[in-house]
C-alpha cells in the first residue's frame, strides 16, 4: 500500500483561539485520528517542536529556527497508507487543522 | 481519565499562575496558560491524549512558567509553582480560583473591567466569547481587559485573601459583579439571535461554586444562586416560535426548566439562615411568585407587591421601581400603575430605558387609550437597543394599528 505524509501548517491561527474551541478542536482531531487508527492505514503521527537549528551550506551557517515563516511552519505530520493519492487527498480533507484556518500538505513517499 | 473542561483548567492553571507571578503579571500567566494548551492541541491529538490530561497542562505549564522566570532572573526566592488539582466531584471553587474571582472584585476596577475581567480569569473564557455574551465588540473587550489588568497593576493588587470586614465588603463586590454577569447575559440572550445564555450559565456555575466553599457559602450567596436560577429557568420560553422575545403573560410555561426551579427553590430555602435580608433575597422571592404561578393570571401578585417594597427600601433603584410599577398595575390596575411611573419618568438613569415608554404604553392599551400606547411605543422604538426589542415594539405598533383599522 502507497504511503502518505500530511504536513499541518497554519498553527499561528490557532493562538486566537478560546480555551474552550481548542478543546472542541482536539476532540474533533481525535475523532479524526483514530479513524485512520482503527482503519489500520496510521503509520506514525508527531508533533514537531518549533525550536531547532537550520543549518545553510551555502552561506556555511548555522541558525536558530523557525526556519520559515510562521504560516509556513511544519507544526506535525502524519504518516498513513492509502490507495492512492485520490484517497489520501480525501482523507486529508477530514483533518480538523482545515477547520481553524491551517492548511495541510500532502505527499506521496515513493517506492521505486 | 476524563478531560475536564479547558475553560475550567485556564481558571485553575490561571490562578495557580498568578499566584505566583503576582497580579501585576497576569498577562504572562494568561500567556504561559495560552501556550499550554497550544502544546496539548499539537500533541494529544498526534500522540493520543495523557493518561492524566490534567496532571499533564499542570506540568506543561508549571515547566514553560520556570522557563520565564528563569530569562528574566527571578526564579530565586519566587513562591514554589504547585497547582491545586480538580476534584470533578468537588462542586466547590479552588482557594486559588476564588482568590481570583476576589481580585477580580477589586475596588480599583470599575464594574464593566470587573465583569470583562472575570468572565476572562474566572470562567475561562476567550474574548470572542465574552463579545457575545456581552454583545460588545471583541475591540473593546480587548481594550477593557488590557486596561483592567493595568489598573490591578497600578493598585498593587494583592492575591491573598482579605480578612474580616475586607474579605465581607469584598465577597459582596464579588457577589455584585456576577449578579451584573448574569444580567448582562440575561440581556444579551434578548439580542440579535435571541439563543445567548452564555454569559448566565457561566453566572450561574461560579456563584454555584462559590456557595460551595466554606468562605463564599453564605445566605446572600444563596440568595443570588436562587434568583439566578428561577430567572434563567424561564430563558427557555423568552423566545417564541419566531425567535421573538415573549412577555412573561405569553410564555408557554411548560417550557420553564423545572430542574433549575427547583435548585433556585433548594437555594432560597438556604438563603433564609442568618438575619440579613438582602435586595438578592428579595428579588429571589420575587422569581419564586412567577415560578410557583401555574398561569400568569394565578400568580400572587400581593406577595410580588410585598417583595417589591421590600427590595426598594434596601435598593431603591429606578428599575425596581419600574418593575415594582407593573406589579402595582396587576394588583390595583393600570391607572395605579400609570401614576406609578409618571415620577419615574424624572429618573435620569431611566431616561433612555425603553422599557419605561413600553410599560406606559401597556398601560395604556389595557386602559383602551391606543392614542397614547402608540405614541410610548414610538418612543420606546427608538430607545430600544437591539433587534428584538425593536421587532417586538414594532408587532405590538402593528397589532394597535389593525385595532383601529377594524374600528373604523
Amino acid at each position: 500500500m502507497p504511503k502518505f505524509i500530511l504536513l499541518i501548517r497554519g498553527e499561528e491561527k490557532w493562538s486566537a483561539l478560546s480555551p474552550a474551541e481548542m478543546e472542541a478542536t482536539i476532540a474533533k482531531y481525535r475523532v479524526w485520528s483514530s479513524q485512520l487508527r482503527e482503519q489500520g492505514t496510521l503509520v506514525h503521527a508527531e508533533p514537531l517542536d518549533r525550536g531547532g537549528r537550520v543549518l545553510d551550506a551555502s552561506s556555511g551557517t548555522v541558525t536558530d529556527g523557525p526556519f520559515v515563516e510562521t504560516k509556513e511552519m511544519i507544526g506535525g505530520f502524519f504518516l498513513y497508507e492509502a490507495a492512492d493519492l485520490d484517497e489520501a487527498v480525501r482523507i486529508g480533507h477530514g483533518c480538523p487543522a482545515l477547520g481553524y484556518g491551517g492548511a495541510v500538505e500532502i505527499r506521496p513517499i515513493p517506492t521505486y | 481519565m476524563e478531560i475536564i473542561p479547558f475553560r475550567r483548567e485556564s481558571a485553575r492553571l490561571t490562578a495557580g499562575l498568578v499566584r505566583t507571578f503576582g497580579p501585576g503579571r497576569i498577562e504572562l500567566a494568561e500567556d504561559v496558560v495560552q501556550e499550554t494548551f497550544l502544546r496539548a492541541m499539537r500533541e494529544w491529538p498526534l500522540r493520543g491524549t495523557p493518561p492524566n490530561p490534567s496532571a499533564w497542562l499542570s506540568r506543561v505549564a508549571k515547566n514553560l512558567a520556570l522557563d520565564h522566570l528563569r530569562r528574566d532572573g527571578r526564579l530565586v526566592g519566587e513562591a514554589p509553582l504547585e497547582f491545586a488539582a480538580v476534584d470533578p466531584e468537588e462542586p466547590g471553587l479552588l482557594d486559588d480560583e476564588l482568590a481570583m474571582l476576589l481580585m477580580c472584585a477589586h475596588p480599583a476596577l470599575p464594574s464593566e473591567s470587573q465583569i470583562a475581567l472575570t468572565l476572562k480569569s474566572v470562567c475561562g473564557l476567550g474574548v470572542r466569547e465574552i463579545a457575545r455574551a456581552l454583545l460588545a465588540r471583541e475591540e473593546a473587550v480587548a481594550q477593557r481587559l488590557v486596561r483592567a489588568k493595568a489598573q490591578l497593576r497600578d493598585a498593587k493588587a494583592s492575591f491573598e485573601l482579605p480578612h474580616g470586614e475586607n474579605l465581607d465588603e469584598r465577597l459582596a463586590v464579588a457577589r455584585r459583579v456576577l449578579y451584573l454577569v448574569f444580567n448582562e447575559g440575561y440581556l444579551a440572550h434578548a439580542g440579535e439571535d435571541l439563543t445567548n445564555a452564555d454569559a448566565c450559565d457561566e453566572a450561574i456555575l461560579i456563584t454555584s461554586r462559590l456557595a460551595a466553599h466554606p468562605i463564599g457559602d453564605r445566605p446572600e450567596t444563596h440568595a443570588l444562586l436562587s434568583l439566578m436560577l428561577l430567572h434563567s429557568s424561564r430563558l427557555p420560553a423568552r423566545v417564541g416560535p419566531d425567535g421573538e422575545l415573549c412577555l412573561l403573560e405569553d410564555q408557554d410555561r411548560s417550557r420553564w426548566d423545572v430542574a433549575r426551579i427547583r435548585a433556585g427553590f433548594a437555594h432560597l430555602a438556604c438563603s433564609a439562615e442568618g438575619s440579613r435580608i438582602t435586595p438578592y433575597h428579595c428579588e429571589a422571592a420575587i422569581a419564586a411568585c412567577y415560578a410557583v404561578a401555574p398561569t400568569f393570571e394565578e400568580t400572587d401578585w400581593s406577595a410580588a407587591l410585598a417583595h417589591y417594597d421590600d427590595l426598594i427600601q434596601l435598593a431603591p433603584g429606578g428599575v425596581a421601581r419600574l418593575n415594582r410599577a407593573v406589579t402595582i398595575a396587576m394588583v390595583q390596575g393600570p391607572e395605579a400603575g400609570l401614576c406609578e411611573l409618571r415620577p419615574l419618568a424624572k429618573d435620569p438613569k431611566l431616561a433612555r430605558y425603553y422599557l419605561l415608554p413600553a410599560t406606559r404604553a401597556r398601560f395604556h392599551e389595557r386602559l383602551g387609550d391606543h392614542a397614547a400606547a402608540e405614541a410610548d411605543y414610538e418612543e420606546a422604538l427608538t430607545l430600544a437597543t437591539n433587534e428584538a426589542e425593536r421587532r417586538f415594539l414594532r408587532r405590538r405598533l402593528a397589532s394597535l394599528t389593525d385595532l383601529r383599522a377594524n374600528r373604523v
